[in-house]
């Protein structure tokens, strides 16, 4: 196996970064906890505002942000509930797209070492549900409000519990589910002396909060929960058991601005219940996209979310990364000047590697891996960074780990297989497949992804006009005009009957008298079936997908190539890779003529979902017992190929099963390249 | 009483070195014998101050203060003066040079920067560069313009000194990249934007900042080519085969 530990260079997911130098990046580092820790002082419930958002900016790409990010992560590991955050691609539904990820972010575990939670860990999401309401009742007790007969002890005890205690406590959770009222009463009562008030009750949130912590093993319910979150509508049936008053349940038929403002309401309601637990830290990284060359409107509106952001939500601190000469050409020049004020001053500036750095560095990559003595001795002996004068003032981590890969190839005794020329985005594209494939938590909707390609990767594919379109009640967005077809997309990630049933009436409307027409719909395969069976609605839907309803599931393996795509040209956009946007895109465009051929699809009963892409395979976790055998063979072996460890591996597992299981080790270290994925035991990882 | 008697040393070496100006002096010349006399030890202080810095070699010293220290630019002086002098032995025939005989004459600091100033003074089209077999050979391009038929350069430039017309003096440019700096509130700024500010030539202060550079005082970043303007880009430092368009000076600039 041929490795060369320097093709690393880009980090794409802050929860797996690698060990930091010593020294690099202290100072920002240092600056950013230091901002947050003035959001920890004041009593419960906080009313904590941090007055800017902090600004990172990188004189190149590959100087650290997402690294740094990681790092923040880290630092903050129990004192903050984490959130990175991708670019939105709709200006119109930004904050939509904003609270499902921050939602899906809140489902990591509290750990942040594995994408998935391990015997004894919680998500994010978790911890806040128990933090708000066992702080409510620490609160309510010592200010009276709740009256007990051991108060002290009462108190002591609700003060040191450990969340997994409580969430195992039967008592608590009936308890808990039992009071709902009273506790919201005194939630409002505490907000209230705290000047904070909710835009949603108080007894919805806490109905929600406490159905999701204590229902761990019902799908359906955290199903419902996760939606309401998301600012989705969710069953009658569901919303009572649950607690959701009725002004609280988000009509079916809600257009696409008012369901915009009511997750933005979310947003502000979860940084006020902050208050009772931790602050929030919201990153947005990779902003590059965001630049406004062509269309200034996402740039603009990345600003209003950024003042909306300081300006009126509580118990948060927002970080925002980005690349220099970007930032001042593209996006800032259509920022009005409050939304710059929102950004504190000085900004906070990455640093270069030192020649110490780089030589701790290099030993620190070329560590876990067999590699032949003689070539290491030769890479370590320093020598040859003298030939690196730039290296005395500093260099940029990536630009010092390309010399290091160069290097590395130099000294090979038989030169190594030459890349394929011509073909070198081809090429390149493997690698992000792989690391797509061997990121788990990826693979969910993701409409701002989604979005983003049916606009602006097919707007310049041949014989299709993309339109926007708001339809009357909000369900699609956009419209793609071609010879014999007319297609309308919606991007909906609930699973409630009602608002499909709405979708499915107003597709019909849309359709009627077009036989050209028909309304797409992207599913992927963690959520629900679309109709589910008992649907009272559903032989109307059916009879909808027959005609016009055309709901598009995708399969893992589709879903690998759409995000690696979005990642591929992101990477382009912010200068990681050394291709053109715009070379990126004819490249996706042509890769993806499958998904273009199926979007295009005329026939109804083509529309049909293959087996692969049926949905609900995804929503159980991994086993323990392969988790276990994945850990022993890895921690073994030191490295080994994803093939190899599947031949391994008794009874035959897939390599999705695979990568789930190894999601959920710390020390396990993915390493891509066009031809293969490496685990890589790392005690330090 | 020892600090003052440093102090005292210092200043002696301090006036003697700005007296004697660009070509400096030896140990010997600034009066050092004894390796651990005030005056070794006042000699070392203001190296490690970046006051004064040494051209030459430990045992063939030439001590320089720290706006003389141009190890690039007389390594480059040096090597145009020896192409020029090469001559030509019969009329319509030039002589070409190996490198060992461009380099007479560099020693010590600025024998290190031979290779760099070659590649400086090819790039400047100042030198070029021929090659025969694994063999590399160089002549000066003014004789070689001049065999074409190509217009002669005027006398006063034939005068100046191949790339700097002056000499940029650190504090100077520190200044001005402070302002830049304070101007635009972030430190890595554009190249084009200090040489504006410091109304230098643009290959005297790349030329400075690429000097500051190797001795690991100004991180050089690229920036993001393809946004650039063209007056940005024109302040270009190529490094690692790639052209580097921001500065940041690190010590406390």
């Amino acid at each position: 196996m041929e490795i060369n530990p320097f093709d690393s260079v880009i980090v794409s997911e802050p929860r797996r970064i690698e060990k930091p130098v010593k020294g690099l990046n202290n100072l920002p580092l240092a600056e950013l906890v230091n901002q947050f820790q003035s959001l920890e002082h004041g009593g419960i419930p906080r009313t904590a505002k941090a007055g800017s958002a902090l600004f990172v900016l990188s004189p190149q790409p590959g100087y650290g942000k997402s690294h740094l990010i990681g790092r923040l992560f880290k630092a903050l590991q129990g004192r903050a509930t984490v959130v990175y955050l991708r670019p939105f691609t709709n200006p119109s539904s930004c904050w939509k797209s904003i609270l499902l990820k921050t939602v899906q972010e809140m489902e990591f575990p509290e750990s942040g070492e594995t994408e998935v939670c391990g015997e004894g860990d919680f998500t994010q999401l978790e911890g806040l549900a128990h933090g708000i309401l066992r702080n409510l009742v620490v609160r309510g007790l010592e200010e009276g409000d709740l009256k007990a007969k051991n108060k002290d002890v009462q108190l002591e005890h609700f003060r040191k519990v450990p969340f997994l205690e409580l969430r195992n406590s039967e008592e608590w959770s009936t308890w808990v589910s039992g009071r709902i009222s009273a506790l919201a009463s005194l939630l409002n009562r505490q907000l209230r002396r705290a000047g904070m008030t909710l835009n949603a009750s108080s007894v919805s949130w806490l109905g929600v909060l406490g159905a999701y912590a204590y229902a761990p093993g019902d799908y359906d319910t955290r199903q419902a929960c996760l939606d309401w979150l998301k600012g989705g509508s969710i069953d009658e049936e569901q919303a009572s058991l649950t607690h959701i008053g009725k002004a609280d349940r988000p009509a079916a038929e809600m257009g696409l601005s008012d369901l915009n403002e009511l997750c933005k309401e979310r947003i502000m309601d979860l940084c006020c219940l902050a208050g009772f637990y931790r602050p929030f830290l919201f990153c947005f990284d990779q902003t590059e996209t965001y630049a406004g060359d062509r269309d200034p409107v996402n740039a603009q509106t990345f600003g209003l979310v950024v003042q909306t952001l300081v300006d009126d939500c509580f118990n948060h601190m927002t970080v925002i990364t980005a690349n220099q000469h970007p930032w001042y050409n593209t996006i800032r020049p259509h920022w009005q000047e409050a939304h710059i004020h929102r950004l504190r001053q000085p900004y906070i500036e990455l640093e270069p590697l030192t020649r110490k750095q780089a030589e701790e560095l290099l030993g620190h990559r070329l560590e876990g891996w067999n590699l032949p003595e003689k070539k290491v001795a030769e890479m370590v002996d320093g020598k040859w960074l003298n030939d690196l004068p730039a290296l005395k003032s500093g260099l940029g981590i990536r630009q010092f780990l390309h010399e290091c890969g160069k290097r590395w190839k130099a000294l090979a005794p038989v030169p190594s297989a030459p890349e394929p020329g011509g073909e070198e985005l081809t090429f390149l594209f493997q690698s992000y497949l792989k690391k797509v494939g061997a990121q788990p938590k990826r693979m969910v909707f993701d409409p701002d992804v989604l979005f983003w390609l049916v606009r602006d990767v097919a707007r310049e594919l041949p014989g299709i006009i993309v339109e926007e379109h708001k339809s009357q009640k909000g369900s699609f967005v956009l419209r793609w005009k071609a010879e014999g077809v007319l297609v309308y997309f919606g991007f909906e990630p609930g699973s409630n009957w009602s608002r499909w049933s709405a979708i499915d009436r107003e597709a019909g409307r849309l359709c009627e008298g077009t036989p050209d027409g028909k309304a797409l719909f992207f599913r992927t395969p963690e959520l629900k079936e679309i109709p589910s069976p008992t649907w009272k609605c559903a032989p109307q839907l059916r009879e909808g997908r027959a005609k016009y309803l055309h709901i598009l599931t995708l399969g893992k393996r589709e879903m690998g190539a759409i995000y690696a795509s979005y990642d591929l040209f992101s990477d382009a956009a912010e200068r990681n890779i050394p291709f053109e946007r715009e070379e990126v895109l004819a490249f996706i465009r042509k890769e993806l003529q499958f998904f273009w051929a199926q979007i295009l699809e005329r026939e109804p009963n083509k529309w049909k979902p293959r087996k692969e892409a049926l949905p609900g395979s995804s929503k159980e976790g991994p086993k323990k017992k392969l988790v276990d055998q994945v850990r022993d063979i890895v921690q073994r072996e030191r490295f080994l190929s994803i093939q190899d460890l599947m031949a391994r591996l008794s009874p035959r597992v897939t390599e999705d099963e695979l990568h789930k299981a190894h999601s959920c080790i710390r020390e396990i270290k993915v390493h891509v390249s066009p031809t293969m994925t490496v685990l890589q035991w790392r005690q330090d990882a | 009483m020892a600090k003052e008697s440093l102090e005292f040393k210092k200043k002696e070496i301090l006036t003697k070195l700005e007296k004697a100006g660009p070509p400096g002096l030896t140990k010997g010349g600034l009066g050092i014998k004894a390796a651990k006399s005030p005056g070794a030890r006042a000699l070392k202080a203001l190296e490690e101050e970046r006051e004064i810095a040494n051209l030459g070699t430990a045992n063939k010293t030439r001590y320089v203060l720290i706006e003389f220290y141009r190890p690039l630019e007389l390594a480059c002086d040096r090597i145009e003066g020896n192409a020029k002098a090469a001559g030509s032995s019969r009329p319509g025939i030039l002589e070409l040079l190996s490198q060992k005989e461009l380099e007479k004459g560099c020693e010590g600091e600025i024998r290190k920067k031979v290779d760099e100033a070659i590649d400086w003074l090819v790039k400047d089209r100042k030198l070029l560069k021929l090659r025969r077999g694994r063999l590399s050979y160089y002549v000066h391009a003014n004789p070689v313009k001049e065999a074409l038929g190509e217009e002669e350069p005027s006398r006063i430039e034939k005068k100046e000194p191949p790339v700097l017309r002056g000499v940029l003096g650190r504090p100077e440019v520190l200044n001005a990249y402070r302002r830049v700096k304070d101007r635009l509130g972030y430190s890595n700024v554009e190249i084009y934007e200090l040489q504006k500010e410091l109304g230098a030539p643009m290959d005297q202060v790349k030329t400075f900042l690429l000097e500051e550079n190797r001795r690991g005082n100004a991180v050089l970043s690229l920036g993001d080519w393809s946004l650039s303007s063209e007056e940005t880009r024109s302040g270009a430092i190529e490094l690692l085969g790639r052209p580097h368009l921001l500065v940041r000076f690190m010590d406390g600039a």
